[in-house]
């Protein structure tokens, strides 16, 4: 079970052919397109907290997009995470179905007790903090310790210890360090600098602390065991194409983060705008799987979606009374 | 703004059924392939 990165392919050019000529990747960014227009468009009043200014989350759009062109730059001659390339799996439906069952069951069973993969999306400019208004330190703590133990802990030893799986295997290697070390610092810091507000340079620095620990472990290590290092390679391997696992990780990504707070199915304009704002979340999705598959490291797509968290430390020091 | 918060429920979360279904489906879907594959390999 060894990650093979290298073949006959073009490494330079191919992947990027493979990506912008994959019909399910038209087809989703289609209907993202849809979203976005149907989003600016519409009456956001019928969604809680989304009737917000959305150009904040727009400009990460455009971040993201840079950060992956630069990210195919730097990974040419390499090849992405496929079948062909990829780890070998003994039972890859199988273990990807358990995979998703299991998220079902994780969604399912945190909602019952107010537990939910994102504790704020970060995306809308003013929901985050009313998110957190309604936070405990004890409902934090919570919020993390449930999402390690469901979405990292667990899955984690299942696949290492039950089924044999190598770090190498679950793309929890950090290859090529002096490329990608240097990436992840440089695009992880501006992934969160533009959001700073004056309140986070006078956060003291114990909060930011608490900050990096509790996302470390509620979101950054759950989501890359569980949909990075787990669910992506196999579908991509399942369904013969590494763009085509992104999109399917995507989806995926969206339904793991289906109890958002400004998520309501209860009428047909809430429904609509609903499946608008899933289709935002599961294009971050989007961004970390084809991050994962296009290097073959897990860990990266924090790097690329996942620091921006770091601007709630204000939050943070708020809730845990850090003053 | 209290309202809003109020209405997604007091810690200000949505439903979680619909995620639930889509990655049951999800999960269908990928047996579903991998059946037909194993059959055909025989």
């Amino acid at each position: 079970m060894s990650t093979v990165l290298t073949s006959h392919r073009d490494h330079s050019t191919g992947p990027v052919r493979e990506l912008l000529g994959n019909r399910p990747l038209q087809a989703f960014l289609a209907v993202w397109a849809a979203a976005v227009a149907y989003i600016a468009l519409a009456d956001r009043s019928v969604l809680p907290l989304s009737d917000q200014e959305p150009a904040a989350y727009f400009t990460g759009v455009l971040g993201a997009a840079v950060s992956l062109a630069l990210l195919f730059r730097l990974a040419r001659g390499t090849a992405p995470v496929d079948a062909r390339t990829g780890p070998s799996f003994r039972e890859p439906g199988r273990e990807t179905a358990l995979l998703l069952g299991w998220m079902a069951l994780v969604v399912g069973v945190g909602s019952l007790f107010d537990l939910r993969t994102h504790i704020a999306f970060v995306g809308l400019s003013e929901g985050p903090q009313q998110m957190w208004d309604a936070e405990t330190a004890g409902s934090a703590l919570a919020w993390a310790a449930y999402n390690f133990l469901a979405l990292a802990a667990a899955p984690y030893l299942w696949f290492r210890y039950r089924l044999g799986y190598s770090p190498a295997s679950m793309l929890l290697r950090f290859p090529r360090p002096r490329v990608w070390v240097p990436y992840f610092l440089v695009i992880g810091t501006l992934g969160f600098v533009f959001a700073i507000t004056p309140e986070f340079t006078s956060t003291p620095l114990s909060a930011h602390a608490l900050t990096l620990v509790l996302f470390t472990l509620g979101s950054f290590v759950p989501i890359a065991i569980t949909t990075q290092a787990l669910l992506a390679p196999r579908l991509a391997h399942l369904s013969g194409s590494w763009v085509t696992g992104a999109v399917l990780s995507a989806v995926a990504y969206g339904a793991l983060n289906i109890t958002e707070a400004f998520l309501a199915w209860g009428s047909t304009p809430q429904v609509l705008l609903s499946l608008a704002w899933f289709m935002q979340v599961a294009f971050w999705g989007l961004v970390k799987a084809i991050t994962t598959l296009r290097t073959g490291n897990a860990w990266l797509h924090i790097a690329t979606t996942h620091t921006i968290h770091l601007v709630e430390a204000p939050a943070v020091a708020s809730t845990f009374d850090l003053r | 703004m209290t309202h809003l918060l109020a209405h997604a429920g007091h810690a200000g979360h949505g439903p979680a059924w619909p995620g639930v279904v889509a990655l049951l489906l999800l999960a269908c879907l990928v047996l579903a392939v991998d059946l037909r594959r194993s059959g055909r390999r025989r």
